[in-house]
Parts: structure tokens; sequence; C-alpha cells
């Protein structure tokens, strides 16, 4: 079942044309890459499919409900997570006051208790599900830190935690590993495939890394000047010519 | 029928390009730094201040008129530079909350200067030679001067237009707009050409009072009414560009002039109305540009909202004893200083309703005063009319009413830029509402209401008519709704305003309804300011226009960045200081606004995180932290990284 479609979206910055009638569909639980050279409308794409620019044409569909004009309050309601090409996080809070944060706001979203109404401090419920969040993405023993003096790979993996706390059936990733060690890339993809296999959450994903994508990807979607080149399988894209041409150029191919 | 069309259309295009000629400038600094000058009014006023001094009573030629306004122009611009380099370019990197309040403080400071010069007296001044007489088109009159007015709006508009959109200038300016960091490494001056743009801005800000000086009797309120405006017609024409001011600023000339026409006992109301309607329908201006970009997140530079849970008991011991103090005070104080004690109980109140806003909620009110006195007159006309209502029934009113209007004003201003339109509006509200109780009989109009009775709790038989008792029942009263406000801003409520305010977009992706938080946010402040202003109202016995006025707005922001607006007791800290200050003070009379800007010009220049700040700052360095030097306080731009690692923040 596709949990995610997009329908021939459009997106002109005056009279440039970014996303020239891009269509895609994400089936559950996989993990969806969209790559693409420089300047080929990725970022374009995440930003439609997020609602943070709104499309000119065509519309996004999550389970079967469009939201192609929905706020973020919403489509974080209905169950999409997300994270920020630079790591995002509440800077003057600690890790646990962030992941706390992120519980609530899901406990609010799905009319879940909260506690008593009258408590100062968060429920001890909803402590102890952030703190084993923290755990399971490995910041342990970082709960007292604010955040804002957290190393960047750490700050992406709170930036995930917070986004996991939402309980999300999708997550979208806006190049999660851009400007890391390749140690900590590593590390994120290892979690990616984890958040996956372990609660089930399709992913959709921007990514430069190819070795990362390759290595992820379920399905592929190739974007170049505002087109789809082509969608499939890891194999299907490594063998295919268009593909070889939108990276290397024609010159080269016909050398 | 005719002629009094072409007068009324004549009158509207020469007050427009009035407007024009500061909204020009406030535009063009809005554009290269993202900042609202809040000060463009007053220097407009200076600049025409300065002229008058030159021209005096006699009557110039055209040239020599035209040589004057110049000169008043070169004057401001250079008043520009030292504003640039001293306030401007410090806060270049901070929070731009903390640039309009810097700009509000120097509006502040300028009024004072213009009071001290000048005085408060009314001036006018002639219309040089040969535009004095009538222009005679058939058997129609037309004011050369207001003809020589509209001509000057348009040549300047047309300079800026060829500048900013044809030579190279403006290619220049646009770039140092869009990427400062860029143009440096292309080698461009950055800091000298922000300065000089803005030292541009000024000048036309000066150039304009000059030319305009014939135009309005010089009073010091000159410069409030055109920066309003100035503000509107930006918000009309779009942020950020020249055209779309010169359309704003010529619609408002029209509507006013509609308005003096036809509804002649309001003039002036229908502007708000248009204003409203228009944010309503298109929010974005006519013609929306880049430079007003929703904004970023405020948190740059923000500290923690709690200090230290280990001194959480000393802070606890502080406290009770000052509210001994505080209570023991009718037993041995005079009715001066009972006075000055009680006013500011209720001004800590005050304070702490507008730091919901700004500490805990990342959103700025500048007109916060007419919430204040929305309470105080309601409050003062039913104590006086309708004596048998309960008094505590009133003050439940007062918080209704302050809620409502908030409500309102909120789902204008905060649906996109939240903080802009928000500097914005409120300044507006305070200023309708202003204009509202000066048009009303049964508010007293300029006079106000006077020998307002002080109630007796019926319920209770308490008979709160003496100072001492009226005094304990706010030091009660206050008490509870300090205690009240602890709770709601410490626990769940609390922690969505916190995040809110550190990241409006990370927030929405886990599903908080930005909107809808900063306005019950901004509704809770309102109705917190009005029940300070209802409290406010039968200790005073009298309430008058002051209440609504600038002074009367500056007053909580101040008192809340003196204390430190991170933390929750900062504003009632920095109101128990600031009366002090006062009571010391009393005797220099006419000081009080300059007084006030500069101190809170310093305040955001040096200390921005107020006396607690500075405490924490202190008692990290005394226990050596590791953050201990980070800690010094003294430059904005090291604002950052101050948080005091204690658990749980709300704990």
């Amino acid at each position: 079942m596709d949990i995610l479609k997009v329908d021939r979206v459009c997106k002109s910055y005056g009279a440039l044309q970014v996303l020239k009638q891009v269509s895609l569909s994400v089936s559950q639980g996989s993990i969806f890459a969209i790559i693409g050279p420089n300047g080929a409308g990725k970022t374009t794409l995440f930003k439609v499919m997020t609602g943070e620019s709104p499309a000119n044409g065509g519309s996004v569909w999550f389970h079967g409900e469009d939201i192609t004009s929905a706020p973020a309050h919403r489509r974080a309601r209905a169950g999409i997570g997300r994270t920020f090409q630079v790591a995002r996080v509440f800077n003057d809070f600690s890790v646990r006051e962030n992941v706390i944060a992120a519980v609530e706001a899901r406990r609010r979203n799905q009319r879940q208790s909260l506690g008593r109404w009258w408590a100062i401090k968060p429920d001890s419920a909803v402590v102890s599900e952030a703190e084993a969040l923290i755990d399971e993405i490995g910041l342990g023993g970082s709960e007292e830190v604010a955040a804002r003096f957290l190393s960047h790979g750490d700050r992406k993996r709170l930036e995930f935690v917070i986004a996991l706390a939402l309980q999300p059936r999708l997550l979208m990733l806006d190049e999660p590993t851009a400007g890391m060690s390749p140690a900590d890339r590593l590390g994120i993809a290892e979690l990616i495939v984890r958040i996956r296999d372990r609660l089930g959450v399709t992913v959709v994903m921007t990514e430069h890394d190819m070795d990362i994508v390759f290595k992820l990807a379920d399905r592929v979607l190739v974007l170049n000047y505002g087109e789809v080149v082509v969608t499939g399988t890891v194999e299907e894209i490594r063998g295919n010519p268009a593909v070889q041409e939108v990276y290397l150029g024609k010159e080269v191919l016909h050398a | 029928m005719a002629t009094q069309m072409i007068l009324a259309v004549l009158n509207a295009l020469s007050m427009g390009m009035a407007i024009f000629l500061v909204a020009a400038g406030i535009t063009l600094i809005f554009g290269l730094l993202k900042i609202l000058n809040m000060a463009q009014g007053a220097f407009f006023m200076i600049g025409a201040y300065l002229a008058f001094s030159i021209i005096g009573h006699q009557q110039l030629s055209l040239p020599a008129f035209i040589g004057v306004a110049l000169l008043a122009g070169l004057a401001v611009g250079l008043l520009g530079l030292l504003t640039d380099r001293l306030i401007l370019s410090r806060l270049r990197h901070v929070d731009y909350h903390y640039m309009l309040i810097a700009t509000f403080a120097l509006m502040m400071i300028c009024h004072g200067v213009v009071k001290v010069i000048w005085g408060v007296n009314f001036f006018s001044v002639l219309p040089p030679k040969g535009l004095d007489q009538p222009l005679q088109l058939g058997t129609i009159y037309l004011s050369r001067y207001s003809v020589f007015v509209i001509a000057a709006g348009l040549v300047i508009y047309a300079i800026l237009e060829i500048a900013i959109h044809r030579l190279w200038v403006g290619k220049l300016m646009q770039s140092l707009a869009s990427k400062p960091w860029m143009c440096a490494l292309l080698g461009i001056n950055v800091s000298l050409g922000l300065t000089l743009s803005v030292m541009f801005a000024f000048f036309l800000a000066g150039l304009a009072g000059g030319l305009m000086l014939p135009l309005q009797s010089l009073s010091p309120q000159l410069g409030d009414a055109y920066l309003l405006y100035g503000f509107f017609a930006i918000i009309i024409g779009g942020l950020g560009n020249i055209r779309g001011a010169m359309l704003g600023a010529i619609l408002l000339g029209l509507v006013n002039s509609l308005n003096t026409i036809l509804l002649p006992q309001w003039p002036g109301i229908a502007i708000y109305v248009v204003l409203a309607v228009f944010l309503f329908f298109r929010p974005e201006g006519l013609f929306p540009s880049l430079a007003a970009q929703p904004e970023d997140s405020s948190d740059q530079n923000e500290a923690s909202m709690s200090g230290p849970a280990s001194h959480r008991k000393n802070w606890f011991r502080v406290g009770s004893l000052l509210f001994m103090v505080a209570l023991s005070l009718p037993f041995w104080a005079d009715g001066g200083l009972l006075y000055v004690a009680g006013s500011a109980v209720v001004y800590a109140l005050f304070a702490l309703s507008w730091n919901i806003l700004f500490g805990y909620t990342g959103l700025a009110s500048f007109g916060h005063a007419a919430f204040f006195a929305i309470g105080a007159y309601f409050t003062g006309v039913i104590l006086r009319d309708w004596p048998q209502v309960p008094f505590l029934l009133i003050l439940l009113g007062c918080g209704v009413a302050g809620a409502m209007v908030a409500g309102l004003l909120g789902a204008l201003a905060l649906r996109r830029l939240a903080g802009i339109f928000l500097a914005v509006l409120t300044i507006a509200l305070a200023e309708v509402t202003r204009l509202l109780i000066s048009y009303s009989d049964f508010l007293g109009r300029e006079d106000g209401l006077v020998g307002i009775p002080r109630p007796v709790l019926d319920g209770l038989g308490i008979d709160l008519s003496q100072s001492a008792a009226y005094y304990w029942f706010l030091l009660v009263a206050v008490a509870l709704l300090i205690g009240a406000l602890w709770w709601i801003l410490h626990g769940r409520f609390g922690r969505v305003l916190l995040i809110t305010r550190q990241d409006p977009d990370r927030a929405a992706f886990l599903g908080v309804n930005v909107i809808r938080v900063r306005t019950m946010s901004f509704m809770l402040s309102g109705a917190v300011a009005a029940i300070a202003g209802g409290l406010y109202a039968p200790w005073a016995r009298i309430v008058t226009l002051e209440q609504v006025s600038f002074l009367a707005s500056t007053q909580p922001v101040l008192n809340a960045m003196l204390g430190g607006v991170h933390s929750f007791w900062g504003p009632l800290i920095g109101a128990g200081i600031f009366a002090a200050l006062e009571y010391g003070t009393r005797t220099f009379v006419g000081l009080s606004e300059m007084m006030m800007g500069a101190l809170l010009l310093l305040i955001i220049l040096a200390a921005p995180n107020g006396v607690i700040g500075l405490w924490r700052a202190y008692a990290l360095a005394r226990r050596g932290g590791a953050e201990g030097r980070k800690e010094g306080g003294v430059k904005p731009a090291e604002k950052s990284s101050r948080r005091l690692v204690d658990g749980h923040s709300q704990s």
C-alpha cells in the first residue's frame, strides 16, 4: 500500500521551473531515496512534500488524504515526522527536556493522557518514555547536556529522537548525513535501517552520498532539471544509462 | 462639490507624500537591516525642529527653504551615522526583538531631547515666499505649497526608484541586504555600505521633516503620527520596497482625506479600519518582497528560564522577607512612599504580563499600555457609575476584555511575520485606544477619569477605601495572580510556549499549532495587563490619557529588561528597582522619557539579560564554572551559550 503519493507536482520561482510534473509513490515500510545532481530540485521537492513551500500545481497525498496545503502541525498530527538539513533542536533545553517536549507534543496530538493537569513537572510516564528513547538512540548519559553544546552528530541524533518521539508513520529526512564525518555517516545509516526494521516506519530521504543511498534505499528516484529521470530499485538505477548520463554527462559517455 | 473633491484629493496627495517620505526611510532600513526603525518618526520630527531653529518665524525664499531642508537632512543623516555606529552596528547579530526595543528606546530619547531643547509648545512656520499664495485654476484655489510638497515627494520617489532599480548603487544595496557575508567575500566593505545606507535613510527623514515643516504645527507629538502612518504604508505596500511604500502612503492619504469629509467628528479613525481590513485580506501587502520572508526563529541568544535549583531555597527566603517588608509598609511609611510601593506592585504585574509574551513566547508588544488602559478605564467607569457591581467581578471583566482585544489583534497580527506585525499593530492599538478615549465623553476625553472611588468587597465586608487597606488588597491580589502565572508558565503550557519561542518551525513539525499557541499567550498577556490596569485605577484614583502613551508602553518593557527577561522573577525585580530609582529621582521632572529611553538602551547594549542575567553570570564566575568566562554579559553577540545545566529547568 502506498503511504505517500505525489501527483504531478509543479513548482516555479518566477520564470524558473524547478519541478515539472513530478510524481512518486512510496509504499509502506520502505526506504525511499531522492537523488540527483546539485540544482536538480531535490530540496524543492522535499519542501513541497513537507509543506514548507507550497506547490504551484499537483497534489500530495498521505494515507489517502490530501495534504498538499496542510499546515505543518496538521502533518505532524497525521503522523509525518521530519528532520531538517541542519539539525534543529531546542537549544535552551537539555537533551531530556527536548525529548520530553516531543513526547508531550505527541501525546497531545494523539489525545493521550499527559498526567495530572495541575502538575508542574512532566508526568513520570512521559519522562520514562523519553529516557527510553534517548537510550535507544545512543544518547544515554547526555540527558542533562544543553542541546546547544552537543556535537554535530549528537544534534542530529537528538533530532532523530525528537522525530521518533512523535511515533510517526512516515519519517522525512532532508540529507540526514550532510556535513558528517564518515564514521558518523555510517552510524546514521545504521540508525535509519534500525528505525525502519524495529518500528516499521516508512522513510523518505534526500541524500547526496551514493554509498549511503545504495546501502539503504529500497527504491530510488533520480531527479534532474526538475524532472523524474527514473524511479526504481538500487540495481535498476545502477545499471541505467540515463542515470549515468545525469551524473557523468553525455560527453564522458560518448568519449 | 467638484472643488471640494479636488481639494480633498490634493490634501490626500500631500499627506500621502509626507507619509511616503517617512515610510521610504523605514522601508530602506527594513530592506537592508531587517529591522523596523521605530525612531524614524522621531528623526523626522528632529529634522523639522532643526529646520525650525534655522528658519524661525521669518519667511524664506524657495531656494533658501530647500537649502534649509537639505541642511536638516544632512544633520539628521549625521545623527544616523552616530546611531548606526553606537547602537545599530552593535546589535546586528542579535535577535531582532532587541533591535526593535533599542530603536524604541531611541525614540523615547529623541522625544525627551526635543522636549528639553524646544519645549512642549506648538510652533508653526510659514511656507516660503511664492508658495504662500493660492494657485488659481478657473474658480478653484489650490495651495501652492501642497502642490510643491507633492512635487517634492514625486521627485524623491523618482530618485529612489532610479537609484534602487536602475543604478549600480541599488544593486549594491540589494546584494548587501540579501547576503552580507557574500559581499564581504567579494571585497565590499559591508559595514561601510550598511552605515551609508542607514545614513541615507535618516537623511530622508530629516529632509522630509524640513520640507513638510510648514504643513503642520510643530509639537513633540509630530513624530508619532508619522511613524505610525509610515509603518502602515509599508505594511499595506509590502515590507521593504519603495513602490509599495509610495502606493500605501497615497492610499492612506486618500483614506484620511475621505475620513475628514465623511466622519469629521472621528478624525484619524478610518486609517486603522483600512489597515485592519488590509491585514485580514492581504497580509503580505501589495508588493510582497523577498525582504519579508518569514522570520527565523528567535533562538540565537536566549538563555534558560530558570536558575540553579540549589539557590531556590535562598531566593524563597529573600522573597518572603521582601513580602513581609511590603506588608508592613503601611505601618511605617509615609503616604508618598506607600503610593510608590503600591504602584510598583501593579507595575510588577504589568511587566510580568509583557514578559509572558517576550520571555516565554518570543514576541514583543510595544503598545501594552493599551491593555492596561482598557482595564483601568473599564474599572474606573464601573466604579464611578455602577458602584454596586462586585469589585472582583469587575477585575474578571477586565481580564475578559483584555483577552478579547488581544485575541482580535492576534487574529490580525499573528498569521505571518508575527514579530514585526505584532510590533506595529500593538503600537497602533495603543494609538487607536488613545484616540477613542479622547473622543468619548463618558471616558472624560482629554481630562481622564478623576476621583475614582475605591471599592468595598461586598461579600467579605472589607472596606478598601483607606489607602492601607487597598494596598494590602493589592499585595494579596497581585501575589495570588503571580502565583497562578508561575504555575501556568512552569507547567505544560509554559513548556509549549518555550519550544515555540526557541524554534517555531520545529515546534510546528511536532504538531504544535504555533499561531494558536501565540494567540493564547497574547490573550493571557493582554488579560493580565488589563487586570493590572483594573487594580491600578482605584489605587491612583485617577486615570488619564497618559496611561496610553508611548511612555506607559515602555514601562513594562523597561522593567522586564531591567530585571531580566529570561527569568520569571526578572520583571518583578525590575519593577522594584525602577520604583526605587523613580522614588529617588522624583525631583527631576521632565527628564523621564530621556532617562527611561537611555536606561533601556544601556541595558540592551550592556546587559541584555538584566539584573538576573548579571547575577547568574556572577554566581557562575564565582563557582568557577567552565561557562563562567562566557557569562560576562557584556556584548549581546556573546549572549549565546548561556545555559545553566541544572537538570530539568521546569522542576
